[in-house]
């Protein structure tokens, strides 16, 4: 049983770390970016690279993964949603079409770099086991889980407490009124892509060595990002952390003790559930708020 | 928009776009082609992933074909015509397949004296009705779910492997001589390693091998639950049924239970490189389900000259029965002309459905040691589970396993 809710904890962190990066990005533009979790393979691919084929220093091959994901972030602004805010004024549901094209372009793009074979992507920490609470965890599922929880609480407390993070707020709930009151939206964007796109590189250096570097698993992190999200509360990273855990909890225990094919099912029905109860997600809240 | 229709929009859309991924289309031309060529070159179409997702096998079997057809042109050709190939590249795409094989047939009518149609089953079952439309004469590598079992729907076209259940007898065997009563099936819900799961059974329980099952989604990036379960079933060893991540997420499982029981991957399995997907540590008591081609100790000499014929080096690190495929299509064709002592697809056809053809000389088998038809089954009914082998898990080198140093 234990080996069961650690394997799902550990799922739950995967998907939890897809939402945090769905969530930077979507604070303040609004626009939920598909690519993020090819931005993910990506990383996992560039990580590969940098240690197991160049035999970089972990730290530089971490770095240079995180530039590449700030890049690749900034090209999905500037190339599929910066052209819908010229041409509109606003993003809409046409960001969603883009973001999925350049996931497709991202994925496509490592295909061709590095093949369909998935690729076995080297920790950058200790390998082996660690024996805690009657079972057998490997230093990367810890970190995964701990950089889940550490980062969702302190993306959380940075959009909460800075004046920075309450404009990008103020533009996720009505972009209207915060373009009025003098937030440079097109900047909040660029920036969040960016710092999305960094995020999405690091969760790939930590989410390689457990999910393989696999192009096709981009579609698969991107859906099950979207679910915790939705579950969670859209702009809430707490309420991100919590959907993905529960999405991954009930996902493994429903494959356990119901049966394999009801893992997806049981997570399809509690969201259909949870959004009936709580239409805005488990952590999902409007307030009133003035900047 | 408010933020929960927003939602609803959001959902609507993903629900819309995964409708319209999942559906594919082909187009549809009248193409005149129903007879082979006749006089000068004959004409073999190879449909086959060149860049795409299959292009390690595509390209592989296509030089298989190639090497088959220099091979035949260098012993005089058949019925003392030059063979010439066409390679179509699918890219990996059943649609993209559909679209250019029609496009070609209509191009070039009653040009192709045989067809390759497909690096992989579900390409060519997505050609089967294009091949019997055209009446062409066709070898496949195999036919998706079985596609070409009943020969009413494939009357022309041939599938060199046979009953996907003798793909299992091997392991079966191997968990019987190791005098194993409890053993653990875990599979990927896909058609393919479903059916091996469901397979193997009968071979289980003939040798009075207690079994329970489990299988994980293709989604999944952790099996660890299901492992548990079997672990929780007693199973003195494993049978599993994937490829690509989830071979490693099952050695992964199996490590992170402390569960040091031998897992026995299928032939899915055995086409991948596995001590690529694994860490030494975690590769111990692993076996695979390979060709028989593939096994350290096999010496075929088909092999070596697909390796002399072939007009590329090919590629050592995937496994020989990819080009194997592809050259053993090319020994049946030359066989069944022979026999048929014409070109025209009926007549390939009747003759294949006659032909016992065995590895020798006159015809160098690398795929199956035999093949036959009947005129009710169009699958390989001279495949037999000795044609595979459960061997340790190896690196593929030189498009066989070497044992792990």
């Amino acid at each position: 049983m234990l080996v069961t809710i650690w394997s799902g904890l550990v799922l739950g962190a995967i998907y939890a770390l897809i939402a945090t990066g769905f969530t930077i990005a979507m604070l303040p533009t609004g626009v939920f970016n598909f690519a993020h979790g090819a931005i993910v393979v990506g990383g996992s691919f560039l990580t590969y690279q940098f240690l197991a084929v160049n035999k970089l220093p972990s730290v530089l091959a971490v770095i240079l993964t995180m530039l590449a994901g700030t890049v690749l972030g900034v090209l999905c602004e500037l190339l599929t949603v910066r052209p819908l805010r010229a041409a509109t004024g606003t993003v809409g549901t046409g960001a969603l079409v883009t973001t999925v094209g350049a996931s497709t372009a991202i994925a496509g793009w490592v295909g061709v770099k590095w093949g369909y074979i998935p690729l076995l992507v080297p920790f950058v920490g200790p390998g082996g086991f660690v024996h805690a609470f009657g079972i057998l965890m490997r230093p990367v599922e810890i970190t995964v889980v701990a950089l889940a929880v550490v980062s969702a609480v302190a993306c959380e407390l940075v959009f909460r407490k800075t004046r920075q993070g309450q404009a990008c707020l103020a533009v996720a709930e009505d972009i209207e009124p915060a373009m009025l009151r003098g937030i440079n939206v097109s900047r909040f964007s660029l920036i969040a892509f960016a710092l999305s796109g960094m995020f999405g590189a690091l969760a790939g250096v930590l989410v390689g060595p457990i999910t393989y570097a696999d192009p096709t698993l981009a579609p698969t992190l991107a859906l099950t990002g979207f679910v915790a999200v939705a579950l969670g509360g859209e702009g809430s990273f707490v309420g991100g952390l919590i959907g993905g855990i529960v999405v991954g909890l009930v996902s493994t225990l429903a494959t356990r003790y119901v049966g394999a094919n009801y893992g997806n099912t049981a997570v399809l029905v509690l969201l259909l559930v949870a959004l009936s109860l709580k239409p805005k997600g488990l952590g999902g809240q409007q307030k009133a708020r003035i900047v | 928009m408010s933020r929960q229709k927003k939602w609803v929009g959001l959902t609507a859309v993903i629900l819309a776009a995964t409708t319209v991924a999942a559906c594919s289309s082909s187009g549809s031309t009248k193409s005149a082609s129903t007879a082979a060529a006749s006089g000068g070159t004959i004409n073999v179409l190879v449909v086959a992933d060149q860049t795409g997702p299959n292009k390690t096998i595509g390209t592989q079997e296509a030089l298989g074909v190639q090497a088959g057809a220099a091979y035949l042109n260098a012993q005089g050709g058949v019925l003392h015509r030059k063979i010439a190939v066409t390679i179509l590249n699918d890219v990996g795409d059943a649609a993209t397949a559909t679209s250019l094989v029609i496009k070609q047939l209509a191009q070039n009518p009653a040009k192709y004296s045989m067809i390759y149609p497909g690096e992989e089953g579900t390409i060519v079952a997505a050609l089967i009705p294009i091949v019997k439309r055209d009446s062409l004469y066709a070898v496949d590598i195999n036919d998706g779910s079985s596609g070409c079992v009943a020969a009413a729907s494939c009357p022309t076209q041939f599938s060199l492997s046979g009953a996907a259940s003798l793909t299992t007898e091997a392991p079966a065997s191997f968990f019987a001589g190791k005098k194993y009563t409890n053993v653990g099936v875990l599979s990927a819900q896909l058609d393919f390693t479903a059916n091996e799961a469901t397979d193997i059974q009968p071979y289980l329980k003939k040798a009075g091998i207690k079994y329970e099952t489990a299988s994980f989604p293709v989604s999944a990036v952790s099996v660890t639950s299901e492992m548990s379960q079997l672990k929780s079933g007693g199973a003195q060893a494993v049978y599993a049924a994937a490829f690509g991540a989830p071979i490693g997420y099952i050695l992964q499982a199996r490590a992170q239970l402390g569960w040091n029981v031998p897992v026995v991957f299928d032939v899915a399995g055995a086409s991948f490189n596995i001590p690529a997907l694994a860490p030494a540590s975690e590769l111990s008591s692993t076996y695979e389900t390979a060709f028989a081609c593939m096994a350290p100790s096999s010496n075929l000499p088909a092999i070596g000259l697909i390796s002399k014929y072939a007009p590329t080096t090919q590629d050592p690190t995937v496994p020989c029965n990819q080009t194997a495929s592809g050259w053993d299509s090319m020994m049946l064709f030359a066989a069944a002309a022979k026999s048929a002592g014409s070109l025209s697809a009926t007549s390939l056809a009747k003759a294949t459905e006659g032909i016992k053809l065995t590895n020798g000389t006159a015809t160098p088998l690398a795929d199956y040691a035999a093949y036959c038809y009947t005129g009710a089954d169009h699958e390989n009914a001279c495949q037999t589970g000795s044609d595979f082998v459960v061997v340790p898990v190896g690196k593929i080198a030189n498009s066989k396993l070497a044992p792990l140093s």
